[in-house]
């Protein structure tokens, strides 16, 4: 593998805005602290809704395209190693088709619920890809394949903001 | 002189061994999620700990009695199951979550999988104990700990806003996601504050041979060491708000944990992550399969001494042997390790009031502790530990169901 990837540096991908911040001035917060702990009391139904909340899973999704990202970047300036970048591009992959098959389109908002499927599916296929140019040592294909996956992520973070508005 | 360099040996053996499976993913977690937000859970653990470890090992060097032997004797057999069978279920699935953190190193390491190494690292965890002594295992792993000390260096490097980390050790309200937050608080409790630990640190006084003599030195092992080692707990969570946070990346499987130093040190960054998990999980698993031995032994009333050769201690050896190679069963059979380590961090803080409740009882028996009984301060720290233990016993359930699916 060759040292220096010429496709994407890590300086040049776009971080989350905003660095960790306290939110005890937070106006939610405020407002949330009236409410106190009488959430408890509604296990059940918390339970029935968080378990497939989709917004959740888009949000999984996006963070499992921005880890393809960080993954193809380390491997193709030999941070990490091949067997434990192959490893978890497949653990991902894995996880991936799980919420492709638990993801409910009914309770998928309308306005995301005919893109979210073609962006896991995407996911999905640029995850193969990367781990491809893994087994090949291509650095060109591992930088396109983060280059794919940066771009993905953004777009399943915006869906996931979306499914949860 | 003599006594000076077995204090620093005490304190640097407690900062190497005070990461552990638990501790570093519940922090990945909580950085990644929530940023600074939960570095004072990790205080909180922390100084709980501290008081636990100070405590029982006052309670050991004056009455030469280890918890276990001391529940048993003040409150009678029938009471002592309860801490014995819970103390066993919990801390069996913190040894194969731990066992499962070795086992992930190698698999990082070397493609291999898990479950082909569970067993090999148990035998390796049993043959350490088979022929070591108490000072190799617990100074022996704990010196090569040290290489955990890589999270304050890339913590260091990271130039994190050291008023945002500051702010971090007041309790805050969450903006999103309750559930999570709440159950990562009690999980990185569970993480900090594990009873095996304070056992096997009561049990390692005897061990040791320490007395009333010694009280300075356990005090300043208990307050120093595990001060330093909450460090380390922080240390791993400020990485993880600064990497993983503006990233966007959420742990959903141990491995993606690999990916916190490597943006900071490069490719050493990955090597010592690896040996930092390999490690950290390694000292766990022999000091966890021994607390749980030195807890069967001293309920039941056997010989028991990890000094002593397993055929002077025949049941002792034999509890050993049986419960590390059990557990490294488990781990052949797929569990997922990243699940295993939540859940029994979440079931170990559960389990707190069993242990935390009494020694407030025994810290003031004059039969036991005589002069060196808990002053007014002890007393209200302890006190209010074990109403954070209760609070933590009720919720526990309800937020594995909410914040660990």
């Amino acid at each position: 593998m060759n040292a220096t990837m010429p496709t994407l540096a890590q300086a040049e991908l776009p971080l989350r805005e905003g660095p960790p911040t306290m939110s005890s001035s937070d106006g939610g917060a405020r407002n949330a602290s009236r409410y106190g702990w009488s959430w408890c009391a509604l296990v059940p139904l918390v339970v029935a809704c968080g378990v497939s909340d989709p917004a959740k899973q888009i949000e999984r999704a996006a963070s499992w395209a921005v880890t393809t990202r960080e993954l193809a970047i380390e491997r193709g300036v030999g941070s990490v190693g091949r067997a434990y970048t192959l490893d978890l591009l497949d653990a991902g992959r894995k996880d991936i088709r799980k919420i492709e098959a638990s993801l409910d389109p009914a309770k998928v908002p309308a306005a995301v619920r005919s893109q979210v499927p073609g962006a896991l599916v995407e996911l999905d296929s640029t995850m193969t890809r990367a781990g491809d140019a893994v087994r090949r040592g291509n650095p060109l294909l591992l930088g396109a394949a983060a280059a794919a996956a940066d771009s993905l992520g953004h777009t399943l973070e915006s869906l996931g903001e979306q499914a949860g508005k | 002189m003599k006594r000076l360099l077995e204090l620093s040996l005490g304190i640097v053996t407690s900062i190497g061994g005070f990461l552990e499976a638990g501790s570093i993913i519940t922090a990945v977690q909580g950085g990644a999620v929530f940023g600074y937000q939960l570095l004072w859970a990790i205080a909180l653990g922390t100084v709980g700990l501290m008081l636990l470890v100070e405590q029982s090992g006052r309670l050991a060097c004056v009455s030469g009695r280890t918890v276990g032997d001391a529940l048993r004797e003040r409150f009678g057999i029938n009471f002592f199951v309860i801490p014995l069978v819970t103390g066993l279920i919990v801390s069996f699935l913190v040894l194969a979550s731990e066992i499962g953190g070795v086992s992930l190193a190698l698999q990082m390491a070397t493609g291999i999988s898990l479950q082909w190494w569970a067993l090999p690292v148990a035998f390796a965890g049993w043959f350490l104990l088979w022929k070591g002594t108490f000072g190799i295992v617990e100074k022996g792993t704990s010196l090569l700990g040290l290489v955990t000390i890589v999270f304050i260096v890339a913590a260091l490097k990271l130039h994190p806003d050291w008023g945002e980390v500051t702010a971090g050790l007041l309790p805050t309200r969450p903006s999103h996601d309750r559930a999570r937050y709440w159950y990562l608080v009690v999980s990185i409790i569970g993480a900090s504050i594990s009873p095996y630990l304070y056992m096997f640190y009561s049990s390692g006084v005897v061990e040791d041979g320490w007395g009333v003599d010694d009280l300075s030195t356990n005090k300043a092992t208990a307050v120093l060491g595990m001060s330093f080692g909450g460090v380390l707990s922080a240390a791993v969570l400020v990485v993880a708000a600064l990497v993983f946070l503006p990233r966007g990346i959420q742990v959903e499987r141990y491995e993606q944990a690999g990916l916190l130093l490597p943006p900071v040190l490069g490719h050493a960054g990955f090597v010592l992550f690896l040996a930092s998990l390999g490690i950290a999980c390694f000292g766990a698993t022999a000091e966890i399969t021994l607390a749980m031995a030195y807890l069967v032994a001293q309920g039941l009333g056997w010989d028991w001494s990890e000094n002593a050769k397993p055929k002077e201690n025949t049941r002792f050896s034999l509890t050993y042997t049986v419960m590390i190679l059990l557990a490294g069963v488990v781990m052949t059979l797929g569990v997922d390790p990243l699940k295993l380590t939540n859940f029994s961090m979440m079931l170990t803080a559960a389990s707190l009031p069993v242990t935390v409740v009494p020694m407030l009882v025994l810290m003031n028996d004059e039969a036991l502790v005589g002069d060196h009984r808990n002053r007014w301060f002890g007393n209200v720290a302890l006190g209010a530990l074990s109403i954070i233990a209760i609070v933590v016993l009720l919720s526990a359930v309800p937020l594995q169901v909410m914040g660990g699916s």
